[in-house]
């Protein structure tokens, strides 16, 4: 009897099971949600951020530039820098600022450092600062830049030259570091910087730091970037994701698909994206928040977040503090769909059943081509939960969680209830960062970069940008 | 336990009747002839013993057995629901049955039944 019994059950759960997997195949052909997915992200994201892989070296030999030198300290640090440069000199195109002209210095500069300390090589004026930014950033080339910053133009140039560039290479999704000197030159305070524009991936950056590892500390730093906050998540495991889990850690709510295959939740880190694949209707799924969040549930089990887990360290905080966060809730279905099977037809180029796809001229066939359809909002569905973000911000790691809208009972007009959306957490509000720049960027009688920077800092402001995406999608 | 399929009550719900039918046909039988026709009240009190055993059997197993284990608040929703369903449909269904049987049989012990 109990084997009829356990037979049974196994045919019916089989034939369920069956029938979800016809259900959840594409419509044409074999791609894999993650596939899908991962190809629908790549064509949005910028393909590159910098035209070329080598490394710029830029060097202020102006009259004056000595007196930064002549600390010992500072000397130290400087040959470590140059010493990573001359290490690495296949990958670095050095350049001297001089008498209004970029000059690009012999490749074996074997005794580039000696050249840099020996006050001789400082005889000339009018270090081209700006056509040197300029330069940098119409190259699209990673590049250092030693400097006291002093564009001299017949006479001392006070205006906030640099913030177009700055922008610009901001705007390109890259970053500038500054690390600030304090030196004295014929009795005026001013400062040495080492500048470094760099991407977010950091590499020439991350070099300079090697070159500056074990040397005095006599500088400080200062990050100008739109987007130097970090994201980290507290995930049970690699294939597992933010959504609710009970104290046994089983995801009684949402049941997420976490078997770790082509159909389960994947999270992309350097895209800052996250794909959930629900195992249940949002119908069931509001009621099992509702059922699970109830006060006779035990507390470590109570539902309270759809996603959670996810961190904003807000220790960086350089360029701007991030005041509020919100989400915006897209329906993609069309647009992924359209794009999927672009995606797919494109891959069937050169294959056997190219005809199904391409018509006798080899173009693309009208119903595979990708056309883009606009991303429709849905309100009322899911909210930011700004409580716990605000409670948490002041603890320097803010929590981000998104929570079902109270009103929301499973169906939004309009959306299919298999339909990919696209939870976007943004950034509601930013302020600037003013109080450091004075003391870094501002000298006696000079405030060209204080300005600069701080135009830069007020034109760039990251306000709307996403910082994180959450790709949902649930089931029949 | 999660997955289990919201028609297991039914397969559940038919096998009680089936049994509790079966019990109840041998133990009509069972019953002796007596002369005072008392048997004929002991068959329809067994009868609806069996009844009462279908229904309590079904949703006894589906409840205890299967919807505890249910942590998904949905599915156990929709699984004691369907247990339900298939206890009243069981549940009529035996007294249906020993209707019809006991009219067929009008001849035999099971008549008594109805």
């Amino acid at each position: 009897m109990a084997t009829i019994i356990k037979k049974c059950v196994k045919t019916l759960t089989l034939a369920s099971l069956m029938l979800a997997g016809f259900n959840s195949c594409c419509s044409d052909g074999e791609m894999s949600s993650k596939e899908k997915l991962l190809a629908y992200l790549a064509k949005d994201t910028l393909a590159v951020q910098v035209s070329s892989d080598k490394f710029a070296a830029y060097f202020d030999f102006s009259d004056g530039m000595q007196y930064a030198y002549s600390d010992d300290a500072t000397k130290k640090v400087l040959e470590g820098i140059v010493q990573k440069i001359t290490t690495h000199s296949d990958e670095f195109i050095k350049y001297s600022l001089a008498n209004n002209e970029i000059t690009e210095l012999p490749d074996r500069m074997t005794d580039l450092y000696n050249t840099i300390m020996d006050p001789r090589s400082y005889q000339m004026q009018n270090a081209p600062i700006e056509n040197a930014l300029n330069q940098i950033v119409e190259n699209g080339q990673c590049a250092v830049m030693i400097t006291d910053f002093e564009e001299y133009t017949g006479i001392m140039e006070k205006a906030a030259f640099a913030t177009p560039y700055f922008d610009k290479w901001l705007a390109d999704g890259n970053e500038i570091t500054f690390f600030v000197t304090d030196y004295t030159e014929r009795g005026k305070d001013k400062h040495l910087y080492y500048i470094i524009f760099d991407t977010p991936k950091r590499s020439l950056l991350s070099m300079v730091k090697d070159g500056m590892e074990g040397k005095p500390q006599n500088y400080k730093t200062f990050l100008l970037s739109t987007c130097a906050y970090t994201l980290n998540t507290d995930y049970p495991s690699n294939s597992q994701g933010g959504n609710y889990r009970d104290s046994q850690g089983n995801d009684n709510v949402t049941s997420v698909i976490e078997n770790g295959d082509e159909e389960s939740f994947f999270k992309i880190d350097d895209m800052s994206a996250e794909y959930y694949p629900l195992g249940d209707n949002w119908n069931n799924i509001v009621f099992n928040a509702r059922s699970l969040s109830e006060d006779g549930v035990p507390t470590e089990d109570q539902f309270k977040h759809l996603f959670s887990k996810l961190y904003l360290d807000l220790s960086q905080q350089d360029s701007y503090f991030i005041k509020d966060l919100d989400i915006k809730v897209y329906n993609i279905e069309k647009d992924f769909e359209s794009y999927s099977n672009y995606a797919w037809a494109l891959l069937q180029k050169g294959k056997e059943n190219e005809a199904d796809y391409y018509d006798e001229t080899g173009a693309l066939l009208q119903e595979y081509k990708y056309t883009p359809s606009q991303p429709i909002e849905i309100l009322d569905m899911l909210e930011f939960d700004k409580n716990l973000f605000a409670s948490t911000a002041n603890e320097g790691n803010a929590h981000l969680s998104i929570n079902l809208k109270p009103g929301f009972n499973g169906t939004i007009v309009g959306m299919e209830p298999t339909d990919m959306i696209r939870i976007d957490i943004y950034i509601k509000e930013c302020e600037p960062n003013y109080d450091c720049l004075p003391d870094l960027f501002q000298w006696t009688g000079n405030d060209n970069l204080f300005e600069s920077v701080k135009n830069t800092l007020q034109d760039m402001r990251p306000t709307g940008r996403v910082i994180y995406r959450y790709f949902v999608r649930a089931q029949q | 336990m999660n997955n289990v399929s919201t028609s297991l009550p039914y397969i559940i719900g038919a096998i009680s009747m089936a049994v509790c039918f079966l019990l109840a046909f041998v133990s009509a039988n069972m019953i002796k002839y007596r002369t005072d026709h008392s048997d004929k009240r002991a068959r329809r009190v067994w009868f609806w013993v069996f009844a009462a055993l279908t229904a309590i059997l079904t949703f006894g197993i589906c409840y205890f057995g299967f919807a505890i284990g249910i942590r998904v608040p949905s599915r156990q929703e929709a699984f004691v629901s369907s247990s339900s369903y298939s206890t009243v449909a069981f549940f009529v269904g035996y007294i249906v049955l020993g209707f019809i049987v006991s009219k067929i049989f009008k001849t035999k012990k099971v008549q008594s039944w109805f």
